[in-house]
């Protein structure tokens, strides 16, 4: 029986050595951060304003919200790691809060002796550890890389390795920030399966996601979060369609298809941009272990730094279907040496192959088409 | 607080109590216990950040964690030898003296100046896992622990130069005294990390405070060389911290005051500790 409560919870964070009058205070029309009340040498922000909400067995809670809508904070009030500053939580059942799941892997030790060492701090028992440690090795496909130090693993055989420790003891509780997945496509949709079967064995089940398809596929709640409040909870459907009320813009529909092509067209450039930058400074573009990476405001960061994601929050969406708000809207592959760039219609991060023209789904027939333009530099082997 | 047990490990014993229940401005106290009650039962977990730290250190080293044994040695021999000849006293003496002083001192201030980060270091795992926030201050422990035990092993030989006998007793004495001093460090950590995790200037502070108190301690002098100001050393605990450790092992005098006032640390230490993890360590996360 697991359970979750939450009573008028509140947090804020006091932001200090803020030069007074120097910042630039969140205007009215600012979809970003929290509710911000200054006074002459420090910032509170208000990150969560009064949420109540009561979790049972079989609740699957998806939280919509824009970025700094309180959606990460409210994941870590939920997973104890964030005591709130005023109202009441109590959690019922062994809880098991996966938000940075490559925390606490050792660089010096082997994959097989991480194994233990991440286990340990999620708190599984050592017999329990002990139980699982081969199916582990054995899920993370890496051979006898499992005996190597970490430290030489590229960082596609680390995801790899700490997603097979992260989903292999089933809670009671699981609260996830964002999907997780690793991998090329066949092991991305192995992993699919191996988050699905570890959400289906949990009492209570919360994630946080820009992705409104996903939260659709696996959620049967929907808590929309904006400006630090509850907009709205309730079934799933409805909680969509409120985010995608909160969410649209003008740009979403006023754009003609020439427009858009245009502006997929700089966009594809501004990254093509971003990728010569970094190969300049590194020698190398950043690789993507021969798995396709999208490009796509959460994940952008990770690989690519010089590539700010901003321009793809103005991007004019695709009209017709809105709920690809956050889709990635250009796939990347790269082996270091080039690299493969494609602008897709939509499509969402699961579910792209490397075949770039996607086999056609009947149910999901519009989103199957591809755009038409990619780019390929030449040291890129094709598959 | 229970620690998060796997629902693999036993069906049958859920539990009654939640996982964890916060109602703000309530239940501090009992949080306090309970984070130290969880961060004992995670003692897999200690000994595995304990060893993890040393292996990236050391793995791959020549000598591995006996460089620690190395550089002591180093650093006694030198003091000794040139110190010896500026206060003019017997080498066979001064040696054994010598070598118990700075590995003390080792231990007390790498406590003080670890402990101000213990906090602040470990942000990036409190901030995204649920773990009790005791753990790190004895993994600091455990640490000063294994570090003590390979710089010591230098004290072991220097004992027998001198060519008195050492009664087992005063050994007894001695390893006594050395577990207050850890009992004391393991629950300054506390109060000290908190300090470092809110206010940046705390571990500039202490690094400042370390290296003056090292000059005023008789760490590597004797305290009589103050002649009629010697009764100040009185009021150093340090001098008393060091003295429950190296007093028995080489007859010095005062020892039976130094283990009083070590005592009253041993006893003051654990409560300023829970009063610090009541009041702050719902707050600490957000500094």
């Amino acid at each position: 029986m697991a359970e979750m409560i939450l009573e008028n919870v509140s947090v804020s964070y006091r932001v200090r050595d803020v030069p007074h009058r120097k910042t630039p205070l969140l205007t009215e029309d600012s979809h970003t951060g929290g509710v911000v009340n200054s006074t002459r040498k420090r910032v509170d922000v208000a990150a969560l304003n009064n949420i109540s909400m009561h979790l049972r067995d079989g609740d699957r809670l998806g939280i919509l919200g824009h970025n700094g809508a309180g959606k990460t904070t409210l994941l870590r009030v939920m997973s104890g790691i964030l005591p709130p500053m005023s109202g009441r939580i109590r959690v019922e059942g062994h809880l098991s809060p996966l938000l940075s799941i490559q925390l606490g892997l050792s660089n010096h030790s082997t994959g097989y002796e991480n194994i233990f060492i991440r286990a340990r701090y999620m708190g599984v028992p050592e017999r329990v550890i002990r139980a699982q440690a081969d199916e582990i090795a054995a899920f993370s496909e890496l051979g006898d890389y499992i005996h190597f130090p970490i430290s030489t693993y590229s960082s596609g055989m680390r995801l790899r390795l700490a997603f097979a420790i992260a989903t292999a003891f089933s809670p009671e509780v699981l609260i996830l920030d964002e999907w997780l997945s690793a991998g090329d496509a066949q092991f991305q949709a192995k992993a699919a399966k191996r988050l699905h079967a570890l959400i289906d064995n949990t009492g209570i089940f919360v994630m946080a996601s820009h992705n409104p398809n996903l939260i659709k596929r696996v959620c049967n709640m929907g808590l929309v979060l904006n400006q630090s409040r509850v907009a709205f909870l309730g079934p799933i459907d409805e909680a969509l369609a409120t985010h995608k009320a909160l969410q649209a813009r003008p740009e979403a529909q006023g754009a003609s298809a020439e427009e858009l092509f245009r502006t997929r067209v700089m966009d594809l450039q501004k990254i093509q941009k971003a990728l010569e930058l970094y190969h300049h400074a590194h020698g190398a573009y950043p690789s993507t272990d021969d798995g396709w990476h999208s490009v796509v405001q959460q994940r952008s960061e990770n690989w690519l730094p010089d590539l700010v994601p901003e321009f793809l929050d103005k991007a004019p969406r695709d009209p017709k279907s809105t709920w690809d708000f956050d889709d990635p809207q250009y796939c990347y592959m790269s082996n270091g040496e080039g690299y493969k760039l494609i602008a897709r219609r939509s499509g969402d991060a699961n579910r792209i192959t490397p075949d770039a023209p996607v086999k056609r789904d009947p149910k999901r027939t519009h989103k199957s088409v591809c755009w038409a333009y990619g780019m390929w530099t030449d040291d890129y082997a094709e598959l | 607080m229970t620690s998060i047990k796997m629902r693999i490990d036993d069906e049958s014993t859920a539990p009654e109590t939640p996982s964890f229940e916060y109602t703000a401005g309530q239940g501090g106290l009992r949080e306090g216990l309970d984070d130290i009650r969880d961060g004992l039962s995670r003692t897999r977990l200690i000994t595995t950040m304990v060893g993890n730290d040393f292996s990236s250190r050391y793995k791959g080293t020549l000598l591995g964690a006996f460089w620690l044994t190395a550089t002591a040695l180093m650093t006694v021999l030198g003091l000794g030898l040139i110190y010896s000849q500026v206060f003019q006293t017997d080498f066979k003496s001064y040696l054994p003296f010598v070598a118990l002083g700075m590995m003390i001192w080792g231990v007390i201030s790498s406590i003080i100046t670890e402990g101000t980060g213990v906090f602040s270091n470990a942000r990036g795992v409190f901030t995204q896992m649920r773990v009790p926030l005791s753990l790190f201050a004895f993994t600091l422990i455990g640490r000063a622990i294994v570090t003590f035990f390979f710089r010591g092993i230098v004290i072991v030989p220097l004992l027998f130069i001198k060519g008195d006998a050492i009664s087992f007793v005063s050994v007894l004495e001695a390893v006594a005294g050395l577990a207050l001093l850890f009992w004391i460090g393991l629950w300054a950590a506390f109060p000290l990390g908190m300090l470092g995790a809110r206010f940046r200037d705390t571990s500039q502070f202490t690094s400042a405070f370390v290296t003056f108190a090292f000059f005023v301690t008789p760490v590597f002098w004797q305290a009589d060389r103050l002649g009629a100001y010697s009764y100040l050393i009185d009021f150093n605990p340090l001098f008393h911290f060091i003295n429950v450790v190296r007093g028995p092992l080489l007859s010095e005098p005062q020892v039976a005051m130094s283990f009083m006032v070590t005592a009253a640390f041993a006893v003051v230490m654990p409560m300023i500790a829970l009063v610090c993890l009541a009041a702050f360590r719902r707050r600490l996360p957000y500094w």
